[in-house]
């Protein structure tokens, strides 16, 4: 579903991601860990089109984000860290937009709209003004936004941050969905727990290089994620 | 703290950023200050020639007599009334609107600081709109009635000081008019319902402005009289300087002092308040889904579309020409038979009375060029970027966007102005080709040429909408370059035409309407190319 081979992107001297190789196959739910600065944004904002780099390729579905970058984008789904949306409109009236821009029928977009803002409590608050929202209504209102148009493939930088107990059940509850109905699903967190609970698959980044990337059990073998994440993070030299 | 706060206040307005700041390197500013320094000067030119004759025959008037310290009063009117047009709204944004507020009030920093480094950036504006006033105005006196040093240094130092007098009642303007739409819900129709009304009352002394300055000369004794009522505070500037009364000088400036330091303290006490306050008026929800489909193009133009009629700063400052034309089509509607009344005095320039369809086809585009909805329209995604960048939705549809929303509020209204203007001069069928095909054309120039600039200086990293849509380079470039344009065509009417008769009207408005053309189709052909890539690589 997403191959990344041989990435390497750089500010100025500064290089932020280093040859990165990873591929993600469909079903795959895998977590993206690093330290703070070492390309987890960076990268995932390669893989949807956002940041352009420097070497490698980038495929998704089979279609290079380079030269396909709109039929890419239409089967993917981004969400950043700090989703800034447009505060000018309502909820409701972003989610429609989304939804015209990805051509999702008004039928299934109202079925849609309505299970996923029900489930994650933001029914009322769709017709209130963006910028009224908090920040966790807003990586809410991301999130179904993403959803609506039922991606192959979704990106999430920090998809955790912000939501609250029930919310944040509520998303690891639907990306065990959308992965178990064929989808994929790549994330950053620095919630070890959670990356390790969750995801059949994890990517560990240090300095923009791949420290290690695999199936969990392997990764971490008969320690837990956190102590894995820790010995490398102290021992790799890169 | 304070002074680095208002450098950073200060840095944020001039400071050109966009995608530079990705690899590193920051783009020079150089160019930015140069610029802005042209558009002052630019202002301060024709304000300070205006001013300097409207006060030079006052001083004229009232030099020798005793009510020569009603010509000062007049300057201190003038300034103030200048500067708190031209700030008050900018003050709503600035003090309460800005979004780096949040941050800022949640740092160790007390809030009254924010707010002051916020109103030290407002008072620069004051003096620079107020000095527009002063300098001319003092130009004119002293080359009047010759220099007296104690009336020198008191203009200098009660000009100073009173500016701080707008400054407070702006600031109090902008926080009245913030909790004011912070209760309601339609905020955008408030601020511009206000707005307007300013540019009305603006608009309605500009326009009898003469017949005012003729009445305030031969009625100036009754008016100075009663000015001493309700205009005390300008008396007391008036006097200081005309009577060089030190007394009245400090008074003056202790008070102003005093109501600057006052509206500090009021406006420090419910800062946290104020910008802390949220809509508490919306539209509840039925229950039910709205899903209204669009197609790709309709989506995104709905969302400029948006965009445009959500921001009253935007609206107001980059689409008055929109409601200014509108006006105009209907003033020359009612007042078809005065205006074809002065189509005799075209033969004292030697123009034919049958060219003057021509002429007023190219003075409706100077109308239509100021219009520049989608000069900011770039900036304005701002940190939003993300959004349309993730979607599957080219460069070019969202550039198409931003075009077409510009074509469809303004080629309307100038349509309208130019049938207006076709039934006025009750034209033939090549006087009604050039009344509307020229302003049209006009009007996808300016959109194209505003939209090829804001692609060119685009400002993504603002705190405050006011930056991107008042004091951007693309702004600024875009106001600048159709003005600069306009100038140029009736510098060549007049040289080419007019004076030196080298050209004859027709072929100068063919002429005109070629290179306008040109430039068009240029700013037409590098959107879709050059200008989509570097649209993508923002």
């Amino acid at each position: 579903m997403l191959q990344i081979n041989n990435l390497t992107k750089r500010y100025g001297e500064k290089c932020a991601v280093d040859g990165l190789t990873l591929h993600i196959r469909p079903g795959e739910l895998c977590a993206f860990i690093g330290h703070n600065g070492a390309g987890k944004t960076t990268t995932l904002k390669a893989c949807c089109g956002i940041l352009d780099f420097d070497e490698g390729e980038i495929l998704v579905d089979g279609h290079s984000i380079r030269t396909e970058p709109l039929v890419c984008k239409q089967i993917m789904a981004y969400i950043p860290d700090n989703p800034d949306l447009y505060e000018f409109l309502t909820g409701i009236a972003y989610l429609n937009f989304v939804c015209d821009v990805y051509k999702v029928g008004a039928a299934e977009r109202k079925e849609r709209i309505a299970h996923f803002s029900e489930l994650l409590e933001l029914g009322e608050a769709l017709y209130q003004p963006i910028s009224s929202y908090s920040h966790g209504m807003k990586q809410k209102l991301s999130l179904i936004a993403a959803l609506a148009h039922s991606p192959k493939l979704i990106l999430l930088d920090e998809p955790f941050v912000g939501l609250d107990p029930k919310a944040s059940h509520q998303l690891k509850q639907v990306m065990h969905e959308h992965c178990a109905a064929g989808g994929a699903i790549f994330f950053s967190t620095h919630v070890l727990e959670v990356a390790e609970k969750l995801c059949d698959r994890v990517a560990i980044i240090k300095g923009g290089k791949l420290v290690t990337a695999g199936a969990m059990e392997e990764v971490r073998g008969n320690a837990s994620l956190e102590e894995v994440f820790l010995e490398l993070e102290d021992g790799y030299a890169g | 703290m304070l002074g680095k706060l208002i450098r950073l206040r200060l840095k944020g307005m001039f400071s050109r950023s966009a995608g530079g700041g990705k690899n590193g390197k920051r783009k020079g500013g150089k160019g930015m200050a140069i610029l802005l320094a042209v558009v002052f000067l630019y202002c301060a030119i024709v304000f300070g020639f205006l001013f300097y004759q409207m006060f030079g025959a006052m001083a004229e008037s009232l030099y020798g007599t005793p009510y020569d310290w009603y010509f000062f009063a007049m300057v201190g009117l003038f300034s103030f009334a200048l500067s708190f047009f031209f700030t008050a709204f900018t003050a709503k944004s600035e003090l309460f609107e800005a979004k780096d507020n949040e941050l800022l009030l949640s740092m160790p920093i007390k809030p009254r600081l924010i707010l002051m480094s916020r109103m030290a950036t407002l008072l620069l504006m004051e003096y620079l709109f107020a000095l527009l006033v002063l300098i001319p105005a003092g130009l004119a006196w002293f080359m009047t009635a010759g220099v007296q040093a104690a009336q020198l240094v008191l203009y200098i130092v009660c000009s100073l000081l009173f500016p701080l007098l707008s400054a407070a009642i702006a600031c109090l303007f902008g926080w009245l008019l913030a909790l004011l739409t912070s209760r309601v819900r339609n905020k955008t129709f408030i601020t511009m319902f206000f707005s307007l009304a300013f540019m009305g009352c603006y608009f309605y002394f500009y326009m009898n402005a003469q017949k005012y300055i003729t009445a305030l000369l031969e009625n100036h004794a009754a008016i100075a009289e009663g000015m001493r009522g309700w205009g005390a505070l300008f008396c007391l500037f008036g006097e200081s300087i005309a009577r060089a009364d030190f007394g009245k000088a400090a008074l003056l400036c202790v008070l102003s002092l005093a109501v600057f330091a006052g509206m500090t303290l009021l406006l420090g006490r419910g800062f946290l308040k104020t910008t802390s306050a949220g809509s508490r008026a919306y539209k509840k929800a039925n229950g039910r889904i709205e899903a209204r489909s669009a197609n790709v193009s309709s989506a995104l133009l709905r969302r400029e579309l948006k965009r445009f009629t959500s921001s009253a700063i935007y609206m107001l400052n980059c689409g008055l020409g929109l409601i200014l034309t509108v006006i105009a089509a209907v003033a020359l509607l009612i007042k078809q038979a005065d205006i074809r009344a002065l189509l005799p005095m075209l033969d004292t320039f030697g123009v034919s009375q049958q060219d003057a369809p021509l002429l007023i086809a190219v003075a409706l585009s100077f109308l239509a060029s100021m219009d520049i909805i989608t000069a900011p329209s770039v900036s304005l995604e701002g940190k939003t970027l993300w959004i349309l960048r993730s979607m599957p939705v080219s460069a070019r549809q969202i550039l198409a966007a931003k075009l077409k929303l510009h074509e469809l509020l303004c080629a309307i209204p100038t349509l309208f102005l130019s049938v207006a203007a076709a039934v006025t001069l009750r034209t033939d069928a090549l006087g009604w080709a050039a009344l509307v095909l020229i302003p049209q054309l006009f009007v996808l120039f300016s959109g194209a040429f505003g939209l090829m600039m804001n692609l060119l200086l685009p400002k993504l990293d603002w705190t405050s909408e006011a930056v991107a849509v008042k004091q951007s380079g693309s702004v600024l470039v875009t106001m600048l370059g159709l003005m600069v344009y306009t100038i140029l065509a009736c510098v060549g009417l007049f040289i080419l035409v007019i004076s030196q008769q080298l050209l004859s009207v027709q072929m100068y408005v063919l002429v005109f309407t070629a290179v306008s053309a040109v430039l068009c189709a240029l700013c037409l052909l590098w959107l879709p190319g050059r200008g989509a890539r570097r649209f993508d690589r923002l």
